[in-house]
């Protein structure tokens, strides 16, 4: 049965078969890899940065460039890495943890990687040819309408935006349908993996909180290509409409980047405290909470915008509140950790990073929130700080955690633990000392996105510090990347299960076969491997000679009816080069919305319309009901 | 779960050959893809409609321009074609969820027939606007949401075509009867959120002081 199921899940040979590839697991590592070569370019641009703030009136980087780097640094760690990474991660995770052979829509995920590899090359080729964006990453206006930014600087800026939004919404739908649907017989909605939970209540915050940066972005590239006047003041535009609109997207961004990291964490904890995380109702309701407020708070970023007292009053208390949901969330997990017999292995180890550093930028976090010290250190190095340590701390450390936790399962092969453990201690020291002496140049008043300070300010020997610390920084993510290479290639072969682990991923071979699960598990409880032993009870009756899989209810996750997921396509990749085609060209000329539609509906009709042998329309089925 | 399914073979094993091959409304998952995806338009449409909110507060060169004769009883005409098209969108999914082709397809025609009048009809209004996208602040919200709904229809219409197209030159499978539903769902928001549009863009400026 294998053989068949083999036969019907192959991808195929070849560079064709490369480029039509729709598995989950495939997409995902893409994505992952892909996000972590911009989290490298990223890297070198921070470095930099600090290379000539490292000294007082120092030479390296001009005023031009460091606008550049600053601009590009930010856009790059946001829009590809931060969120492309954890659209990998649940792309990769999701439909192993809830025990489907792919997502919902194969082809729709594969649409989702070429849109936003197309964006991140739009980035970087406008950075190349010094037409990279320069006005920050969330882009001001005025400063990046019209009349103070000429050129095709943030045309390229808002055009990266368009694409990466449609990817991360694409993965969003995906990824909500299929835990929706397809998840094993028996998993239901209170048998959910709290790591799924994270995935799904992130795809649905994506989902109305993207289009907000989709419409303000499309405004701007308007005012500034066909002389729209949304945020022209003289002609009736509002400069803090923009301003709404992109907090209104962005602050709950920083949401959906460190939900996943949380996610992730309630899937390390177990397999290394050997018990079940505590509280799993005050996590996934903690969990679910977090995502409605994260959209109430969106002002405590225009504290000096000047807005009416009662909304910043309004806002400092939304944003006070949103601690409490994650403080119930740490306070569960330090539950787990207390006196569990711990296994000090890698990814622990940075779950553990993440508790100290996260710590710290929950507080500065709580700090800012108050209006007074906000407006004291607005756009200073303090904001800088705070920001790496929510977005580092909350998000990395975790991703890294993770990376450490799930690489068996995606190649086959362990990390090096010794080189893991090094690389945690350089990371964490670093980190810290990169970032913790930022928060006393803010206070001591240095502004950031400057080029250079004078050297009377007193600030350089702090800074000559941090930028020591990023040499260690980096040299602790260098080894991590230098292990996942060696050990891709000469790591120690890892079993289905190394950890130990309770979820569902671990009960496929490492890494999985194309189909993921030979028979689809039937569950009965939220730690399956543990309480459960896989081989018990399984789904019987699916085709192996199609892509055919079972859908269950939405609550009860009951099997309800079978369908039949989409194969390889080449369309997914067509549509992607359109779609690419298209907003570019709309960069220089409205020409390119005709355009799109023009070559979109060929590739549409060509991606929809059915090949193939058709199931005959009136012959009944062996068993087939009325539905 | 369903009778079928409790026919276990092993150790509560599930046998899940007995199950339909397909299925009507929330319990298809294409069905939820189209439902997310109207979620996602429909915050871009709301996000644009309290723009012109935003908007609207600044300007005081907008109380001059009101839209009346033709522009206005055009405007209406297409809100009238848009209702109407849900009748026969419905009739038709009522036919595709009893299986019954020629009466799915007959009203589907209908339907995209409508939608292709309305956005003829929006054409002619186009020449009529007493304004453009870079008259003003009022002038670009206004075409935006005009755009991003002409936008919608479009894909709507050709969606139905394409959709018209299988259905009539075959092979017709089960499951496209079921994509008839789902595409069924965006038609009924391009004629919803036409809404509140046409209320904020063509009937709010008329009780603003003269």
């Amino acid at each position: 049965m294998n053989d068949t199921l083999m036969a019907t899940w192959s991808p195929g040979r070849g560079i064709g078969a490369w480029l039509r590839e729709v598995r989950h697991t495939e997409i995902g590592k893409r994505f992952v890899v892909t996000a972590f070569l911009f989290f490298a370019a990223g890297g070198i641009e921070a470095a930099l940065m600090r290379l000539q703030l490292a000294r007082p009136d120092h030479g390296l980087v001009g005023p031009d460039l460091y606008n550049r780097l600053f601009t590009t640094h930010g856009s790059t760690m946001m829009f590809l890495f931060a969120v492309p990474v954890m659209q990998g991660v649940g792309t990769f995770i999701v439909p192993l943890m809830i025990g489907a052979r792919n997502l919902a829509f194969p082809r729709l995920s594969a649409y989702s990687y070429y849109t936003y590899v197309i964006g991140g090359l739009l980035l970087y080729c406008g950075f190349s040819l010094k037409a990279g964006p320069d006005a920050g990453w969330f882009a001001y206006t005025p400063l990046s309408g019209p009349g103070f930014s000429p050129g095709k600087r943030m045309d390229v800026w808002a055009q990266m935006i368009t694409f990466t939004e449609l990817s991360a919404l694409a993965t969003a739908v995906n990824l909500v349908v299929t835990i929706f649907k397809l998840r094993a017989p028996g998993m239901s909605i209170t048998r959910i993996p709290l790591t799924v939970w994270a995935f799904l209540v992130v795809a649905f915050m994506i989902i109305f909180a993207m289009p907000s940066v989709v419409v303000a972005s499309s405004c701007l590239a308007l005012d500034r290509l066909v002389g729209t006047h949304f945020f022209n003041h003289a002609e009736g535009g509002d400069h803090l409409l923009w301003q709404h609109m992109f907090w209104f997207f962005a602050h709950p961004e920083v949401y959906i980047i460190f939900l996943p990291g949380l996610g992730m964490i309630s899937a390390i904890l177990p397999a290394f405290t050997r018990r079940r995380v505590v509280g799993y109702d005050i996590i996934v309701l903690a969990t679910v909470t977090t995502g409605f407020v994260a959209f109430g708070v969106w002002v405590h970023h225009m504290f000096a915008a000047g807005l009416p007292q009662l909304g910043d009053s309004y806002f400092t208390a939304s944003s006070l509140i949103i601690t409490i949901p994650t403080g119930l969330q740490i306070f569960c997990w330090l539950a787990t950790l207390w006196r569990a017999p711990l296994r000090f292995a890698t990814p622990l180890l940075f779950v553990l990073g993440f508790f100290i550093t996260f710590l710290v930028g929950g507080l500065t976090g709580v700090m800012l929130a108050a209006v007074p010290l906000d407006l004291q250190v607005h756009d200073t190095m303090f904001v800088v700080a705070h920001l790496h340590y929510v977005l580092i701390g909350g998000a990395v450390f975790p991703l890294i955690g993770a990376v450490y936790y799930w690489f068996p399962k995606a190649t086959g092969r362990m990390l090096n633990e010794r080189a893991g453990k090094i690389s945690f201690w350089l990371t964490l020291v670093g980190f810290n000392a990169t970032f913790f002496p930022l928060h006393l140049l803010g206070l001591h008043g240095m502004p950031r996105r400057v080029y250079t300070y004078l050297p009377g300010s007193g600030w350089h020997h702090l800074n000559l510090f941090s930028t020591v610390a990023t040499g260690v920084l980096a040299l602790g993510i260098l080894l991590t990347f230098i292990n996942v290479i060696a050990s891709h290639a000469r790591g120690r072969k890892a079993d289905a299960n190394p950890w130990q682990a309770d979820s569902l991923e671990w009960a496929v071979p490492s890494p999985p076969p194309p189909y993921n699960f030979a028979e689809i598990p039937v569950v009965g409880s939220r730690a399956p491997l543990w309480d459960d032993p896989a081989s018990q009870a399984v789904v019987t009756g699916l085709a192996t000679d199609q892509r055919e899989v079972v859908v269950t209810t939405l609550l009860d996750a009951a099997p309800d009816h079978r369908t039949i997921l989409a194969g390889p396509s080449i369309w997914p990749l067509l549509a992607a080069a359109v779609t690419g085609v298209a907003f570019i060209v709309a960069m220089f000329t409205p020409w390119g919305l005709p355009l799109a539609v023009a070559l979109g509906i060929p590739v549409m009709v060509g991606w929809f319309w059915p090949k193939g042998k058709p199931a005959p329309l009136h012959a009944q089925q062996p068993g087939t009901k009325a539905a | 779960m369903t009778a079928a399914a409790e026919s276990r073979t092993g150790p509560r094993s599930i046998d899940v050959s007995g199950l339909p091959s397909h299925a009507f409304g929330h319990r298809a998952p294409l069905w939820w893809g189209l439902l997310l995806m109207v979620a996602i338009e429909a915050t871009t449409m709301a996000l644009l409609l309290v723009s012109y909110l935003y908007l609207r507060g600044n300007e005081e060169a907008w109380r001059t321009v009101r839209l009346g004769w033709p522009v206005l009883d055009l405007a209406l005409v297409q809100m009238g074609l848009l209702a109407a098209s849900v009748l026969p969108t419905v009739w038709a999914v009522q036919a595709a969820r009893a299986g019954r082709l020629l009466a799915t397809r007959r009203r589907l025609l209908i339907a995209t027939v409508m939608g292709a009048l309305m956005l003829a009809v929006r054409c002619l209004e186009i020449r009529w606007l007493p304004f453009r996208w870079d008259s003003d602040a009022r002038g670009s919200v206004f075409w935006m949401v005009f755009g991003l709904h002409t936008a919608h229809v479009l894909t709507g219409v050709l969606e139905n075509a394409m959709l018209l197209a299988l259905l009539y030159r075959g092979p017709v499978e089960k499951k496209h009867f079921g994509d008839v539903e789902a595409t069924a769902l965006l038609w009924y928001f391009c004629v919803l959120e036409w809404v509140p549009a046409l209320a904020l863009l063509y009937f709010d400026p008329l009780l603003w002081p003269s």
